[in-house]
């Protein structure tokens, strides 16, 4: 338990243009996540990201003691896109990219952030097929973009998602394979791999030496009609892009708290396996999706405090339920 | 979970007035189980570890679970300890009336027995009907709403249950003058105070000056600012001063905000000056009034208390 800290990801409250603009939205946002036991927030490009933290507040010391006065210690992670309309599996867009995350990797760094999590394909749709020369070209991009945020103290670290090109096993294999270890770390997100079919707690105790990142949130469905190969699966959009995969089956919402009832994924099984491998950084709970802003934060508070705390100290037969 | 011996100063529970949306729109948490789970997981996140109940809702979760005893359990799952304090809904308030009495004493002698199998620490009543109901209020009218509450104080101690009153700026007892008459007529070992800062703030009264006056008096609190002082009697007027006045739709906010009135960290003193020990409770009466959310309001208020408020006394 030592080991690991607790971060929230604020991308939630950042879903339309009016949302998280305003700094009492922000400070409402802190202290929930403060009071309900998270030391540290995720940020992403639009939900804090890019120009937002000088705008708003002028430098990042200014920030910092705002967020401080509301009792979250650190920005632990970006979330990122890193710019507008690149490809990793694209060679001529690589300069570029190394060149924003080196950027980016040196700013987050001021916010005490440790932590660049980068999606290491487009859409599945658009990038199909997914070749091994797509694949080489995007593990060239990532083991570049890693070097350079590691001169800033910032690991990089790629986040799969059930729409994003690599999200199928073999695929996600030939990428680690091809990445440095020393430099790009894996993000295993919970929710993602459930729903593109990849039981998390084994492939993380497959690739424990590769997560340096993990986002924990539930999932009630899996994508059992391949929807994320569907045209528009996912589309651009502002401040975040839209999945309009799911609509076949009226799927309203991937995305649910820890703890739901019918949740497909085995939190207490996944952090037995993390004290056994003696994971060491953050747990960013998402809850992206969620209608229910405040409330979210609070359910999985309560299954943070109520159950996994009590697992990750050793003490799983104390977890209320 | 058993109840843990208070090794600090005060513990916190939560008044429920929570709402939630659901697919059919706001719904309390006795609307069913899956409700009442979320409900007791939030407030247990945040760290209160008393739940309040009005009796409406705690009979609600009884019908749902089976009993008072299955409904605590249910919570204590959770989290949350106990149930600490109900407010009491069902009986003829017309207090200020001798010849209700007998049937007021007669529905609480119910609620002894229907609850029972629960530890109760306080009943809470508004000890007297809506001013506009008993004006004037005569010391005539304020002495019967003293015998009426001597009388049932006296009943339900004999089961280790306290009556104690707490004060809607709109009821009888608004003034400080009647307030100070109605503690002088009732018996101190029957007749408890259960303070509200913000009823009390809205109707023009210090909360603090309040409660150093009565602090031997004081078997409770209800933790809640207001952004608003009744500068226009709005307490007198019908039908529902809390609901429809025309000062606010909204008289009651979460502590901790900008506009707030009350004065939590100097009350907070006078607690720590004359060490209260026990429950206090935070109340969100109305949150929702105007686009807010219990949620949000119960983060806020928590991270006031953890970060405010226990630096000063806890």
């Amino acid at each position: 338990m030592a080991n690991i800290q607790w971060g929230y990801a604020v991308n939630q409250w950042r879903n339309m243009e009016v949302d998280f603009v305003r700094k009492d939205q922000m400070e409402s946002a802190f202290k929930v996540i403060s009071v309900c036991g998270f030391n540290a927030i995720e940020i992403t490009d639009t939900a804090l990201g890019g120009h937002m933290i000088p705008d708003y507040f002028g430098t990042a010391h200014a920030f910092m003691e705002f967020l401080h006065g509301c009792g979250v210690e650190r920005v632990c992670s970006l979330n990122t896109g890193i710019d507008f309309g690149v490809s990793p599996t694209n060679p001529a867009d690589h300069d570029r990219m190394v060149a924003g995350a080196s950027r980016s990797a040196q700013f987050i760094a001021e916010l005490g952030a440790t932590r660049l999590v980068v999606r290491p394909m487009p859409p599945y749709w658009r990038e199909a097929p997914i070749t091994d020369e797509k694949i080489k070209a995007a593990a060239e991009c990532w083991n570049r973009v890693g070097e350079a945020t590691r001169a800033a103290g910032v690991v990089t670290t790629m986040h799969v998602d059930f729409l994003c090109g690599v999200r199928n096993p073999e695929a996600l294999e030939k990428l680690l394979a091809l990445t440095s270890p020393e430099t790009v770390g894996l993000t295993l997100d919970t929710a993602e791999l459930t729903i593109a079919g990849i039981d998390p707690v084994g492939f993380y105790k497959k690739h424990h030496a590769r997560v340096n990142h993990l986002h924990f949130k539930d999932a009630v469905t899996t994508d059992t009609l391949d929807e994320y190969k569907d045209p528009n699966a996912e589309i651009d959009y502002w401040p975040n892009n839209l999945i309009l995969a799911g609509a076949k089956r009226h799927v309203e919402r991937w995305y649910y708290e820890m703890g739901t009832p019918g949740g497909l994924v085995d939190f207490p099984a996944l952090a037995e396996a993390m004290l056994e491998h003696n994971y060491e950084g953050w747990v960013v709970v998402e809850s992206d999706q969620s209608p229910f802003t405040e409330e979210s934060v609070m359910l999985n508070g309560w299954y943070k405090r109520f159950v996994l705390s009590k697992v990750l100290t050793g003490n799983a037969h104390a977890a209320v339920r | 979970m058993a109840e843990q011996p208070i090794t600090k100063n005060l513990k916190w529970s939560y008044m429920d007035h929570w709402s939630m949306r659901s697919p059919k729109g706001w719904v309390a948490a006795q609307v069913g189980p899956a409700y009442a789970d979320r409900f007791f997981k939030q407030v247990a996140a945040v760290g209160f570890e008393g739940v309040d109940p009005f009796e409406f809702r705690l009979n609600g979760l009884m019908q749902i679970f089976g009993s008072a005893k299955k409904a605590e359990q249910f919570a204590q799952d959770r989290g949350i300890e106990r149930f600490v304090n109900m407010f009491v809904c069902f009986y003829d308030d017309r207090t200020h009336l001798r010849e209700v009495h007998d049937g007021i004493v007669g529905a609480f002698e119910a609620k002894i027995r229907m609850y029972q199998d629960i530890q109760l620490d306080n009943f809470i009543v508004m000890p007297a009907a809506r001013y506009c109901q008993a004006e004037p209020i005569t010391d005539e009218k304020i002495k019967n709403m003293a015998e009426c509450w001597n009388r049932v104080g006296k009943l339900i101690k004999k089961h280790g249950i306290k009556l104690t009153c707490h004060h809607e700026f709109y009821c009888g007892l608004h003034h400080r003058e009647e307030i100070d008459k109605f503690y002088a007529w009732t018996d101190p070992e029957y007749v408890y105070f259960f303070l509200d800062t913000a009823q009390h703030l809205i109707a023009g009264i210090d909360p603090t000056d309040l409660y150093v006056k009565y602090h031997d008096r004081v078997s409770g609190f209800h933790f809640k600012d207001t952004h608003h002082i009744d500068l226009r009697g709005d307490y007198r007027t019908p039908p529902d001063p809390e609901r429809c006045a025309s000062t606010t739709y909204r008289w009651f906010w979460e502590m901790g905000t900008p506009e707030g009135l009350v004065d939590f960290p100097r009350f907070m003193k006078a607690l720590r000056e004359f060490q209260y020990k026990g429950w206090v409770s935070v109340e969100h009466d109305k949150a929702d009034v105007g686009g807010g959310n219990y949620a949000e309001s119960t983060c806020r208020a928590k991270w006031y208390i953890d970060n405010v408020l226990s630096k000063i006394y806890a």
